[in-house]
Formats: structure tokens, sequence, C-alpha cells
């Protein structure tokens, strides 16, 4: 007696199904072996010559078994009980039976996949450059939120620091990074949510190196900082409290980067004293922070610049008693960071701010905090840090993705179009038995490595705009250094390549799905995409792309003309042949205000000497520095009553002959002389805007005005009002008094100096600067640019917005264009019968025209009406990225409209021309 | 239709449900009966070797359109016998229909004249 079930066995590889199953089926395979078997001897053959005949005729074993696994329910090859196979690993049999899935023929449908693809050049070449284009773009953008926006700030905890500020809402209501030592010292006390508090401000000290005045940038930090980062110096230690007690020997710690430039790497600088030449003071070096150490990027948007090399150097930050004292409470200009107590949260911290800051304005009725509506701002530090570009950088990441999904429509669109091609191919393979599974497959891998081989151009296509971003102005966000092309942004990427491939495989099977095998082939010839769903679908695609078009265009628009608007401002200033730059008077050798005055005078007298210098000035503050420096003026003929609200403008103090070389414009009055000096009466000079502020209607030359004292000030001019934060300016703003210097000394030491010439600026620089070394060799001049150049840096996060929205808005027109023309060329060619048999029945070409016409121009209108309607949704969200023109502007809206259907109708009169033209004889004799 | 050319195995198995079903119109039968009934009805011409009918039979079981059932007969082996379901004469018309479509189509377009 045969064994035929052990035959079965010896060529059927385990099943890995649940073995009753496939005792059953080797039962069954074995019976029909003996049948066959039987009915051989039953034509004469011997019993061995039968049993031979049998392994001759045997089939392929491996085929079937594969056959046979197919035609298993997918969850009995997953779900067998653990007990019913060999011993085999739960996990181990999901992998066998997912390779069993998988493995069944992939390799030849990737093959296939790639010769389809290949052969398709035309699509397939577009598909991925549209794709690639789009990833690319999408990549750069990502990588630029991912690490400005997203990305922790590499410190260990770092979602737990929060920064504080006092904002006052009439006067700097964007600012919310302001502090002063005595509310820090309160802080201390009160806020127990926070188990580590720190102040710093940024201090700018000057250095010889090779016998020239360096500006080095550092820190004076509360030595709590280094404890509350979490960050411990990668040579020597972080300072003690008691270093920063008044008297303690000056300390200081060194970036790597400066201590590289310095000693060389030498570890032995730590313990060796340094000379910095503003305080004049030694300090002894205490430790060398870790190479790549960042903290506190404000990018160029901020007040205080960072700069791009970071923070050179650290030295404790201590209070003296005039720091402690009640007079302090205004004295702004400090950074307070905190970090919250683990179970604590961030809106704790707030209602104990809250609470402190209550019994603060009871305590200190004199600084009117109530009336001013102040408040202190706890905000995570990150988003503190980048805050003002997080909508920009959020809007051109929408703006990008939008791209990506008019891209993404295109090519399901016409993977759409060729898959109607193939539909009877597929159609007549499905009915052949092709498993719908197998099919299915074979269409997903055909989309994916169509997607996958445009991830691969994208990176290439992100990492070259990355850098044409960064020389465009990147640099200046906040966190900028942290933006780069890492792990995350890849796969990011390729995460999103391998979703769009899926997407656009999914299209045609979705088709697929619904592709019953007689309905294609029962229709005897045409076939192919011809129901309603998938016309409507392709014919949605098309709306969809021409309103995310309007959407992208509108905004690109409206940043255009918002750029427009500011280049054309009246900032109050000529920024023609200025040359800027700021010197800082150490108090080393510099130490009254009397002194800084004097030097101010030698300096410019210097400079006014030297030939093509029309006019010079110095100013305590320049327009488009980004800062204010608010302080309470009261008009002398009017007393504010109680509750009234401060007038607070900007205080600057200038020196005679600024306003000439900044070409500020005299209105009315004088500007100051030589001749307003402290022996001479106090007087000032005031803005249109504070003019109007403080004596509506009425010639304010004459009147009087107080700056917190009792020193009466004469208003003798008035100038025109100058953007200092930025060319946009603000609204609300109080306007601004100035000051001469000779009688007002400034608060701080900081001076810019403006300089006039006749030709090129930059041409004087050299001979300003040796005009400056003749009066002190330690005296650095930093911070040097024209006043163009300042412009143009102001603009440099609005000058990106608007040159990639446009960029993204044009290539969103393209892609649609593309599109539109792909859908009605397709939609022609499939009904050239038709249009044949109206042409045999008397249809005029110009009929069919417009019949064709008639199709592009529905879908375009309401392409158009919706992306109208998204632009006035969306118009809120853009409302403050732009200036001096409104998001639903009528005229801008009609004009994009108009243009993009214009375009989008251009596209559709080919195809239509093509569909008049068809010759209605060929057609039906073909058909 | 090149990916047809590659994708015999797909014809065969294609063409077999519809030949299954076709057998199993008249009366239920097992496996070895119906490839047998295939090879002698096409004369010879189109045979299947009976192990491969297998994932073909199953699967058309899962699909509900036969049903197998174990029948012992005294003398005999245990077999499995297969009827043609409600809806497998359905399915077995409409693809009968959809072939003759088809057949037509492919005569039509490659000259073949009917006799």
């Amino acid at each position: 007696m045969r064994d035929f079930r052990a035959l079965v066995r010896q060529h059927l590889a385990p099943l890995a199904l649940p073995r009753h199953r496939e005792i059953k089926i080797v039962e069954e395979l074995a019976a029909q072996l003996e049948d066959a078997c039987d009915a051989l001897v039953g034509r004469g053959l011997s019993d061995d010559e039968a049993w031979a005949e049998l392994q001759r005729q045997m089939p392929q074993w491996a085929t079937i078994r594969d056959d046979l696994l197919d035609a298993e329910p997918a969850l009995v090859r997953l779900a067998q009980p653990a007990q019913d196979t060999r011993g085999a690993a739960f996990p181990s049999r999901i992998a066998s039976a997912a390779r069993a899935l998988l493995a069944t023929g992939l390799l030849r449908d990737l093959q296939s996949g790639l010769r389809l693809l290949v052969r398709a050049r035309g699509y397939s070449a577009t598909a991925i450059l549209t794709l690639a284009v789009c990833l690319g773009a999408n990549m750069a953008i990502f990588s630029v939120v991912y690490g400005v926006l997203l990305r922790p700030l590499p410190l260990p905890g770092a979602d737990r620091i929060v920064a504080l500020g006092d904002v006052y809402p009439t006067v700097t209501p964007d600012d919310i990074l302001s502090n002063t030592a005595p509310s820090y010292l309160d802080r201390l006390e009160a806020l127990t949510a926070l188990d580590e508090q720190a102040l710093f401000s940024f201090w700018f000290d000057a250095i010889a190196i090779d016998g020239i005045a360096q500006e080095l940038r550092g820190m004076r930090a509360t030595p709590s900082l280094f404890r509350l980062l979490g960050v411990q110096p990668a040579l020597g230690r972080a300072f003690t409290d008691a270093e920063a007690e008044i008297g303690a020997g000056p300390r200081i710690i060194l970036s790597h980067g400066l201590w590289q430039r310095l000693y060389g790497g030498d570890p032995a600088a730590l313990g060796r004293d340094l000379r910095l030449g503003w305080t004049g003071e030694r300090y002894t070096i205490v430790g060398v922070m870790p190479r790549d150490f960042r903290f506190f990027d404000l990018g160029s948007d901020g007040h205080a610049d960072a700069g791009r090399d970071g923070i050179q150097f650290w030295i404790p930050l201590g209070f003296t008693a005039a720091h402690k004292s009640d007079g302090a409470r205004t004295r702004y200009g400090y950074y307070h960071i905190g970090r919250i107590r683990p179970g604590a949260a961030i809106e704790e911290v707030q209602a104990q701010v809250n609470a402190l800051n209550a019994r603060s304005f009871e305590r200190f009725p004199q600084f009117r905090w109530a009336e001013m509506g102040m408040y202190t701002a706890v905000t995570p530090l990150q988003h503190a840090l980048t805050r003002r570009v997080r909508p920009t950088l959020y809007l051109l990441w929408g703006a990008a993705a939008c791209v990506l999904l008019i891209g993404a429509l295109n090519i399901a669109n016409l993977s759409l179009a060729r898959s109607s091609a193939r539909a009877r191919d597929l159609a007549t393979r499905l009915a052949l038995g092709a498993s719908r599974l197998r099919l299915t497959r074979q269409l997903l891998l055909e989309a994916v490595v169509l997607s996958g081989t445009a991830a691969l151009l994208a990176i290439g296509i992100g990492t070259a705009m990355l850098r044409v971003l960064a020389s465009g102005g990147l640099a200046t966000l906040p966190n900028a250094a942290a933006v780069r092309f890492d792990a995350t942004v890849v796969a990011a990427t390729l995460a999103l390549a391998a979703l769009i491939g899926l997407l656009i495989g999914m299209v045609p099977a979705a088709m697929l799905g619904r592709l019953g095998a007689q309905s294609v082939l029962a229709t005897g010839g045409r076939f192919g995409t011809g129901g309603r769903t998938v016309r409507l679908f392709r014919r949605g695609l098309i709306v969809a792309q021409v309103a995310a078009s309007v959407v992208l265009l509108i905004g690109a628009v409206l940043l255009l003309t918002s750029f427009r608007n500011l280049l054309s401002v009246d900032a109050g200033f000529d920024p023609s042949r200025v040359i800027t730059a700021t010197m800082f008077p150490p108090p080393s050798r510099y130490a009254n205000p009397g002194d800084v005055v004097a030097l101010s005078t030698r300096v410019l007298d210097a400079i006014r000497s030297l030939p093509d210098v029309e006019a010079v000035g110095t100013t305590s503050n320049i327009p488009l520095s980004g800062s204010t420096s608010p302080a309470t003026v009261q008009a002398a003929d009017r007393r504010a009553g109680p509750g009234d609200a401060p007038v607070l403008p900007s205080v600057v103090v200038i020196t005679p002959g600024y306003f000439e070389a900044m070409g500020t414009p005299l209105i009315s009055g004088r500007r100051f002389l030589g001749s307003d000096t402290e022996k001479s009466a106090p007087v000032t000079i005031i803005d249109e805007r504070l003019a109007v502020r403080l004596w509506p209607g009425v010639d304010p030359i004459g009147k009087g005005l107080y700056r917190g004292g009792s020193v009466r000030y004469t208003v003798v001019g008035v100038v025109g009002e100058v953007r200092f934060e930025s060319l946009a300016g603000r609204t609300d703003s109080a306007g601004t008094a100035y000051f001469p210097e000779a009688q007002a000394p400034a608060t701080g030491r900081l001076r810019w100096i403006a300089v006039r010439t006749a030709g090129d600026p930059a041409m004087i620089l050299p001979s300003v600067r040796s005009a400056l070394r003749t009066i002190d060799p330690d005296l650095p001049l930093s911070d040097v640019q024209t006043m163009r150049e300042r412009v143009s840096q102001s603009l440099v996060s609005e000058r990106l917005a608007t040159a990639l929205s446009s960029l993204f808005g044009v290539v969103a027109l393209l892609l649609s264009v593309v599109g539109i023309y792909g859908v009605l060329a397709h939609l022609v060619a499939r009904r050239r019968r038709e249009i044949g048999i109206r042409i045999a029945l008397g249809s005029s070409p110009r009929g069919i025209l417009r019949l064709v016409l008639g199709e592009g121009v529905v879908l375009v209108c309401a392409g158009l009406i919706l992306g109208l309607a998204g632009a006035v949704a969306l118009g809120r969200t853009l409302e403050d990225q732009v200036f001096g023109v409104r998001p639903t502007d009528p005229v801008i809206l009609g004009l994009v409209a108009a243009t993009t259907g214009v375009v989008a109708l251009l596209a559709c009169v080919s195809p239509a021309r093509r569909a008049a033209r068809v010759d209605p004889v060929t057609v039906l004799a073909d058909g | 239709m090149a990916d047809i050319q590659r994708d015999e195995t797909a014809l065969k198995k294609g063409t077999a449900e519809l030949l299954i079903l076709a057998q199993l119109e008249a009366r239920p039968s097992h496996g070895y009966e119906i490839a047998q009934q295939i090879e002698a009805r096409s004369g010879g011409a189109v045979s299947f070797h009976v192990a491969s009918l297998y994932p073909i039979l199953y699967r058309l079981e899962r699909r509900g359109l036969i049903a197998g059932r174990w029948v012992e007969k005294a003398g005999q082996r245990r077999r499995r016998y297969y009827t043609l379901t409600t809806n497998g004469r359905r399915v077995l018309a409409d693809q009968r229909r959809s072939w003759r479509a088809f057949m037509e189509a492919i005569q039509a377009a490659a000259g073949v004249t009917h006799a």
C-alpha cells in the first residue's frame, strides 16, 4: 500500500496553517493523487509504473503551495493559535505569513512596476519631477520650521524652562522678555512653582586682539544660570554664588570659540587673568563652556544681538544697593528665566506672579502699573525666543504643503488617466483570475517606486533650497544654528513620500475594486474610467487645484503688495549715503556722563573735518534698531489726572547734526544747536505724533514738558515721525521725544554715529576709523552698516516670505495648468467617438469647441469661487503679516481670480480645438 | 496585454474557475472527477493536474460559489464532493456571458470569423 499522504507531505512544504486545516488539505490531496494513480492502473499500467508516472507528472508544488495559501483567509493565516504549529513562535509565524503574502511575486511585481515606469517615460518623468520639487520645497521649509520652532532647545529639560517679562500693552506690547533686578529679587521669594531662577543681560565688551580693539559679546548672569540650564563648563567650573557678591574678585567663563582664539585651546588658560577693555578690569578665567553650548539665540529680530557666533563670555551678575533700590523698579534690560518645579504647571507660575504683581501695584502706586495695564508674561522659553517668526514660518509651511497637495492631486489625476488606459488590461487579468490583492499590490508598488524615486531627488532639491534660504537671510532667525537636515527631516520626507505614494496608488486601486470583470469586458470596446464616481473625482481634483492655486497666489500677491508698501513707507529718514556704527565708551576711562559727552564732541569734530562728510551726529537709538526706550513725559500745562494712562514716548538723546545726517525732516521750529549746553535753558524736540498726543490742535513750539523729574524742557522744534522698531511701525506708538546730549546725558553709554557723505558712504569708513583711533585706540567701532543695509536687513524675513510665497504661488499655478490640460485632453480623447457622432449629426466645430470649453469653464469657475472663499476665510491669519493692505482687498482678490481664470482657460483651449477638429469619418470607422 | 502573457498561470487559473464551476453545474463531483471531465470535454486540449485544482476549489469554496462536504461510500475512500451553490450558479452564468463577449471581441479584433 502506497502512502499518498507521505507523498504529498514530501512535496508540499508546511503551510503554517491551523493543524486541522492542514491535515484536511493533505488528506484531500492525497485522496486525489490516489484516484489519479488508480486511474493509471485502470489504463493497464502496473502498480509500480503508475506510481512512477504519478511522480513524473508532479506539478509545480511551490506554486500550488502559494496558491493554497492565497486561497486561505488572511486572518486564518495570521491568527492561528500557538499550539497549532510546530513550536514556531507567534511573531515568527506572523513574519512567515507576512513573508508568504509579500514574497509571492513581490520582486516580479517590483520589476514589472519599474518596467512600466520606464516604458511610460513621459508620465513617470512628469510625476517624479512634480513630486520631487514639491517634496523638496516641503523638506526645506520643514527643516527650518523643525529646527527653529519644534526641535527642543539643546538643554536638558528645555520644555520646563520659562521666560518671564513685564508687558506694557500700550508701550511695548511685543516685548515679553523685559525685567528689572528688584522684581527678580521679589520673584525669587514668591514664585515657589519655580525651583531655580536666573537673571541675565547681554554685556558687550572689548578686547585687543593683535593690537586691534574688537568687540566681544558676553552675558552677565546670576550664578544660578548654569544650574538652571543644567550645563557645566567643559573645562574648569561654573561660578559660585559667592562670586556674584559685590566686592568678590572678577571672574569670567569663556566660550569654546573665544578660548580657542585667545589661548589656542590651552587648558592652562584656567586661572589666568583676562583684561576686558570696557570695564578695564582683570578677570580670572574659571571655566570654558562646551563647544556646542548655545543658549538664548534671539536672531537679529531681538533687541540684543546675540550674533551668529553666540555668546563669547560670561561674567557673574551681582546686585548693588542701587540695583535693589525701589528706583530700579523701572530700570529694565534684564532677561529672567526659571525652571518649573517637577509637578508644577506653567499656570501655577503665572498665578503666583500675578499675585505678586497685585501686591507690588499697591506697594508702588507711583509707577502707575495698574493704570498702564502692566502684567508679567510667563512663556515657554523656546516660544519666547521664536515668537516673532512663528506665524511667518507656519504660513510658509502651509503654503509649501498647499503646493505639495496640488502636486499630489496632479499626479493622482495623471495616474488615474493612465489607469483608465490600463483598465481593460487590468480587468482582463482580473477575469483571468489574477487576484485582486496582487493587482492592488502591483499598483501600489508602482506608485511607491515612483514616489520613492521622487523622494531621493527631493532630498537633493531640498538641500539646494535650504542653501539658497541660508544665503537669503535664514541666519537672522532665532535658533538658526539648529536648522539642518537631520534624520528627523529626512525621515519625515520619506514618510511623506511613502504616504503620497500610497495615496497615488490607492486611486487606481480603489477603481480596481469596483472594476467588475464583466462591466469592462461586456461594454465591448469602450471601457476605461467610464464610472460616474471616477469622472466626478477627476473634476473635483481640478476644482481643488484651482482653488488651492488661488489661495496661494492671493497670499503671494498680498505679501508682495505689503512688501512694496513697506519699501515706499516714509520711515522718517533718508537712507541714501548714510553710514552708521556703534561705539561703547568704556566706564574705565569715561567714568562720568560728562566724559562721554566730551568724547562724542571730539569724535564728531574729527569726523566732521573729513572730506566728503556732509553731516554727522550721534544718537542713543538708531531707526530700525528694533528697540525703543520709552519713558514717561508730561505736558507742563496739563497735569494728568489719576487714572489717566501715562504718555510713554520713545526717548532719544542726540547731538546737533544728527537730524541732518539722518535726513529727518524738520516740520517747524529749529534743530538742536551747539549752543544748547548744560548751561543754557533745557530744550527738547518732539515728533509729530507726540505733538498731536500732548497738544492736539495746538502749536507745541514754546510749550514745556517734564521728563520724570522737575526740569522743564521747552519744545523748540517738531520733526517727522521716525520708525524705530521696524518700517511697519506701530499704530499705537506715543511718538518720540529728542533731547540734546549736552543737557541730558543718555542713561546708557551706547552711541550710534551717523555720517552722511557726498559720495559712497562705505568709502569714508577707513578715515572714520583712523580718526577714531587717534582719539582712543582702544575704542572699537562695531555694527558698521549703511542705513540702506539696515533697511534691507530689517526686511529680511519679509523678503524671504515674499520670495518664497511668490515662488509657491507660481509653481501652484503652473501645476494647476498642467492638471487642467491633462484632464481635459484626456476627456476629449475619451469622448472622441461621441464628438464624432455629434459632428456627424450636424454639430458645428464651433459648437464642439463650446461644449469642451464649457466643461473647462464650469470647473475653473467652481475652483475660483472656492479659492476666493478660502482666501477670505484665511485672510484673518494674514492680517498681522501684511502692511498697508487688507487681506480681503477686493482689487487683489479680483485680479488674482481673473489671472488664474484666464491662465486656466488657456489650458482648456488646446484640447477644445482638438475636439473641434475630430473627423467623424475616421472616428466612426474606427469604432 | 503584455501582462497577460507574462502571467500564464493567472490565465489558467482564471479559466479554471469558469471550467470548475461549469463541471459542477450538472452534479456534485470530487476533484479528480472535475479534472478528468475538463480534460475529456476539451478533447484533451486543457488539462490540469488534480493538485493544482485544489487552491482554486478552496478559493471558490471560500467565496461561497461551491460547497464541499466529506462523503464516505461503502467500500470507497473518503472523498470530498463539491456542489455548485445558488450564488455559484449566478456567477457561472455571468462569467459565461462575459467570456462570450470577450471571445467575440477577440475574434473580431483578431479577424477570426465564425465557421
